[in-house]
């Protein structure tokens, strides 16, 4: 919190609108209304607009595995064999030399040529809650502000409007804290997808087309009427909200959801549990033109039998992750798409009495692969026990500047706050330069 | 040094300066008339209808200043609608709105109104805001745990008619497990921490955001960052803590009182023996990463100087990090050694590291402060009285402007959650009128609901906002989205529903802690927002959108086959006009208009039959911006 700084008042209180307010007033006033001038919105609003269009030609796009819980370093990608913090776990070799991560990556580490390793993250929340949070946002949890998280910032600063698909989707998870639109409203919100290879919940069409048609001209009719009796705006906004859904109901690129149109082999390859296919479906929303998808893995939080547990998990996760990022580059579509990998905090170096693993957010690692990411490298590392960051420690805004930076948006641009703060897309931090050297 | 309590006119100020004298003197005047007649033991305070005429008076003079038309007074069936929903939370029945309609007392409106501020509907629905102005600000989701039981804790006390001031004061005084104690729901949203419990009561109970002072002077405010501080001084020694088992796993939380010996912290000196007891806590409660060290950043704000000090007697490597073998080895303390802990710090912004300073509790609108080290619920209750005292005017108003932007769509000030004192008031003299009387009724807020719906301005038409920022407001009411609960009970009783039963029983949460998903609380999760969001600003989303357009369960319940209620009134009427009449009267409670008739005779003649016809029709209304709007 003490880190949040308040610029001096860009807006003046007294005239302050809400967002939504502001857009309708303008566009009911004419652009001369004072308010406007006062906002200095224009200028704002329009570098923003004009930034968007270059990256949406771009088609850049982020898809975040990510590990619910709080996976252990020692048993991903920095695997300690020679010390007692390292436990059982070994390490293989990958397909670049010098990098060994954990026995039960196979398939990942053939692909290592593609994946950069941070193994030097360091913060110090330990609260699944506050943790999930902060790395969904960038930002710490405060009572008064909610934050949007990165996939609500994306949708808004590079979301291709063109498309009928939500912008931002999350698959598997369980509503975790902190992945919301925020203050940017619930346009940006993550669209929920429960389980990959069914339809999202009610996008099945209940009737035919032409009736959905039909009943959608009758609506407009009958709110027409509710309309001229003073609820004009309201109608307005709530057509618009009804018309983007009906459009995703009716659109084709709703097939971006049907799994079934993928080849067996290929939908085997992924791995046919909940992530494998959660990993090929964001690969499908990508290719449709969704800016953000996050796909979750649960059961990370392993205080006991940490060993088996996490074994069983990466028999999964490898196989979604490593054949995601050989899908990706097989279609030519990995230097646009940036593949991150991460959970809210590491474990443990000491294992505890239930063969477990606690809580450890000094020391934690993450993957990255695509979205200009120089794959092949390893930043960063711990100490042998893994108590500490020996070199090079990254902390989370660092990590989102790069996120940004793979993405093309710039963290120091500012959102307004409901209060009319200006806080910027990430809480400072510098970009790891040396991802994408 | 009640320097603050004038309050700011916005550009259009109304009445003069005496006229507004005159109408408060009348507030009090309705208080005496009251007592003096000493009718309807329900009744305390003021008359509601004396107050709201008086606030009337001042919105219409100031209108008429601007030049600005009233929007016409609206029909019965759309008085009931409106009072069912802002009082009691749910539609009306149709049985209810047709007696309404042909009553012919003259005073049915007001005694509707208190049939329904007698219902268990006010209660809830009421209870149900708070819930969500409370638990939308929550930074974790183990919330989850007491939102329904502080729902019903709310509900017992509006129905037993408790005044805002005790309750708000027994939101801020709770202690014991949050399981069983609803009233714990606002220090479990926000988890103990004293900072954001502070924002929150300031937030909540006077429309004051005094923690943007929290890092620097406000920015907008006349607030220091001492101000925020000494608020945030009542709190430090509130704990949210977990409940275990028998056999160690975590049932719950609770909130306690953390106190340490008031004698020690007078300077008499800690026992030996607790401070050593105190620090062997220290490590296992702070050592967030769990590494068996604790580091100064893994200590909060008020304990860091605690910290400082135990670092400086204890850390032998000189890491700047403590063990609990460090804490063990260290020497006790000499007697008469001062404690600190359990103490509001304000930390150096230039340095950091530094502890910071120590700040006692007063609170920043009068100054008024509980003395130095005393306890924790010493320190609360404080704060409870200095709430509620006559002489803050911002606890009254704050209530009286959420209220009236829930029932007439725009607070006096907005959002009603960051009011003042530099902000801009619409209509000062009519929030102070209205303030008063819900002060002089003992902060009743069925008294303040009362009077609310027996203003004219309450009872005018919709009107579209103004594009104009500065146009004065209130010559007509603007239309908000329904509540999530109202919604859900709307579909219920338009469709003839029972979602319990159609959507399955009730699943149990994430990790079986929580209570119970019900069908109620999921639909929550769709098309819940946080009441203290401007209106105009709170909009619909596509999932929400998904679900009333095309839902398996909705689009069963829409049939004309079926047990369905579309069945049953095609079956009794033959005559097509009836069954729209009876389709309006339950979806928007009032009859089609002509024209809307019109549309649908003719929708009826394109279509193949006249089941699909009246599908698409209820389909329409169900989906109708009008359905989910309260006005």
């Amino acid at each position: 919190m003490s880190t949040l700084h308040l610029v001096d008042a860009r807006v003046d209180r007294g005239t302050l609108l809400g967002r939504r307010a502001f857009l309708r007033r303008s566009a009911g006033a004419g652009a001369t209304l004072g308010a406007a001038a006062t906002f200095g919105a224009q200028g704002w609003l329009g570098r923003i607009g004009l930034h968007a269009e270059e990256l949406r030609k771009q088609g850049r796009a982020c898809i975040v595995l990510w590990m619910q819980g709080g996976p252990s370093q020692f048993e991903t990608f920095d695997p300690k064999p020679e010390h007692e913090s390292g436990g059982p776990t070994k390490a293989i070799a990958t397909a670049v030399g010098g990098i060994r991560i954990a026995g039960s990556w196979p398939r990942v580490a053939s692909r290592m040529k593609d994946i950069a390793l941070i193994r030097s993250m360091t913060n110090s929340e330990g609260n699944h809650q506050r943790a999930t949070y902060q790395l969904h946002t960038g930002y710490e949890p405060t009572a008064t502000v909610k934050h949007p998280s990165l996939g609500a910032i994306a949708s808004k600063e590079i979301g291709d409007a063109t498309i009928d698909l939500p912008h931002f989707v999350a698959v598997g998870g369980r509503g975790l804290q902190g992945i919301s639109g925020g203050f940017l409203g619930v346009d940006h919100d993550p669209f929920l997808v429960s389980r990959a290879g069914r339809p999202p919940s009610n996008t099945a069409l209940t009737v035919s087309r032409a009736r959905l048609e039909r009943r959608a001209g009758l609506l407009a009719r009958l709110d027409a009427e509710y309309g001229a009796r003073g609820g004009k705006g309201r109608v307005e906004d709530h057509q618009a909200v009804f018309g983007k859904a009906r459009q995703m109901v009716l659109s084709s690129q709703l097939r971006a959801f049907d799994l079934d149109r993928e080849p067996d082999r290929l939908r085997d390859a992924y791995g046919r549990d909940g992530f494998g296919q959660g990993c090929l479906l964001a690969r499908r929303l990508v290719e449709s033109g969704v800016t953000f998808v996050e796909v979750a893995s649960n059961g990370w939080d392993t205080h006991q039998d940490n060993f088996e547990r996490t074994n069983a998990l990466a028999g999964s996760v490898d196989s979604g992750f490593a054949q995601l990022v050989a899908d990706l580059r097989d279609r030519g579509r990995l230097e646009t798409t940036l593949v991150l990998w991460m959970g809210e905090f590491g474990r443990t170096p000491r294992i505890n009495g239930r063969g477990g693993r606690d809580h450890y957010p000094r020391v934690f690692n993450v993957a990255l692969a695509g979205g200009g990411v120089r794959g092949g490298q390893v930043i960063g590392s711990s100490t042998e026990d893994g108590r500490a960051v020996k070199d090079r420690p990254v902390e989370v805004p660092d990590l989102f500047c790069s996120i940004c930076h793979s993405l093309g948006i710039d963290p120091r641009s500012e959102n307004f706050s409901p209060l009319g703060r200006p806080l910027e897309v990430v809480d400072g931090g510098k970009v790891v330069s040396e991802l994408f050297a | 040094m009640w320097v603050l309590s004038g309050l700011r006119r916005g550009r259009s100020g109304s009445l003069t300066r005496r006229a507004a004298a005159v109408a408060l003197a009348a507030v009090s005047t309705g208080v005496s008339a009251v007592k003096a007649r000493g009718t309807e033991a329900s009744v305390s305070g003021p008359d509601p209808a004396v107050v709201a005429a008086l606030a009337d008076d001042a919105i219409e003079a100031a209108l008429a200043k601007e030049k600005v038309e009233l929007a016409a007074a609206i029909p019965d069936e759309q008085f009931l609608r409106r009072v069912s929903f802002d009082i009691a939370g749910v539609p009306p029945s149709v049985g209810a709105l047709t007696r309404f309609v042909l009553d012919p007392g003259s005073d049915k409106r007001s005694a509707r109104v208190a049939e329904l501020v007698d219902s268990p509907g006010f209660a809830r629905r009421w209870a149900r805001y708070w819930r969500d102005a409370i638990g939308y600000r929550t930074q974790d989701r183990r919330f989850q745990i007491v939102r329904r039981g502080l729902e019903d804790w709310l509900a017992e006390q509006f129905a037993a008619r408790r005044g805002w001031d005790d309750i708000a004061g027994d939101l801020i005084t709770a202690t014991g497990d949050v399981r069983e104690n609803g009233q714990t729901g606002l220090i479990m949203a926000q988890m103990g921490e004293p900072d954001q419990i502070a924002a929150e009561v300031s937030r909540l109970f006077l429309g004051i955001q005094i923690q943007c002072a929290q890092c620097h002077d406000h920015p907008y405010d006349k607030w220091k960052r001492e101000n925020f501080h000494e608020l945030a001084a009542f709190f430090p020694r509130v704990r949210v803590r977990p409940v275990r088992d028998s056999e160690g796993r975590q049932r719950g939380f609770e909130v306690v009182s953390m106190n340490v010996p008031t004698s020690a912290l007078r300077g008499a000196g800690m026992s030996a023996g607790r401070m050593l007891e105190y620090r062997g806590r220290f490590v296992r409660r702070y050592d967030r990463n769990r590494d068996g060290r604790v580091g100064r950043s893994e200590v909060p704000g008020p304990q860091q100087r605690f910290f400082d000090r135990l670092l400086r007697g204890a850390d032998s490597d000189g890491d700047k990090m403590l063990t609990a073998q460090e804490i063990e080895r260290m020497p006790a303390p000499s007697q008469g050694r001062r404690g600190r802990q359990g103490e509001h710090f304000m930390g150096d912004l230039e340095n950091p590291a530094e502890r910071g300073e120590l700040i006692h509790p007063s609170f920043f609108l009068d100054g008024r402060s509980p003395g130095e080290f005393v306890e924790d619920i010493e320190r609360r209750k404080a704060l409870a009285a200095y709430l509620r005292a006559k002489e803050n005017v911002w606890f009254a108003r704050s209530m009286v402007n959420r209220v009236w932007k829930e029932m007439i769509g725009r607070g006096f000030v907005e959002p009603v959650d960051d009011m003042g004192p530099e902000r801009d008031v619409s209509h000062p003299d009519a929030l102070e009128i209205l303030a008063r009387g819900f002060r002089e009724s003992g902060y009743r807020v069925d008294w303040l609901v009362r009077a609310v719906a027996a203003t004219r301005a309450y009872q005018r038409q919709s009107v579209e906002p103004s594009p104009l920022p500065d146009a004065l407001p209130f010559a007509g009411v603007e239309a908000s989205r329904l509540p999530a609960d109202s919604i859900y009970d709307a579909l219920e009783v338009a469709l003839d529903l029972d979602f319990p039963r159609t959507a399955g029983r009730p699943r149990r949460g994430q990790g079986g802690r929580y209570r119970g998903v019900t069908p109620r609380s999921a639909f929550g999760q769709v098309f819940g927002y946080d009441p203290s969001t401007p209106s105009e600003e709170i909009v619909g989303s596509v999932p929400q959108a998904l679900f009333l357009m095309n839902s398996p369960v909705l689009d069963r319940a829409m049939l004309a086959r079926g047990d369905t209620l579309l069945r049953r009134l095609l079956e009794s009427h033959d005559e097509d006009a009836a069954v729209v009449d009876e389709l309006y009267l339950r979806i928007l409670s009032r009859e089609p208009s002509d024209r809307e008739l019109k549309l649908f005779t003719e929708y009826r003649a394109e279509v193949e039959s006249r089941d699909a016809a009246f599908e698409d029709l209820l389909w329409s209304l169900v989906n109708s911006t009008e359905f989910q709007m309260n006005r």
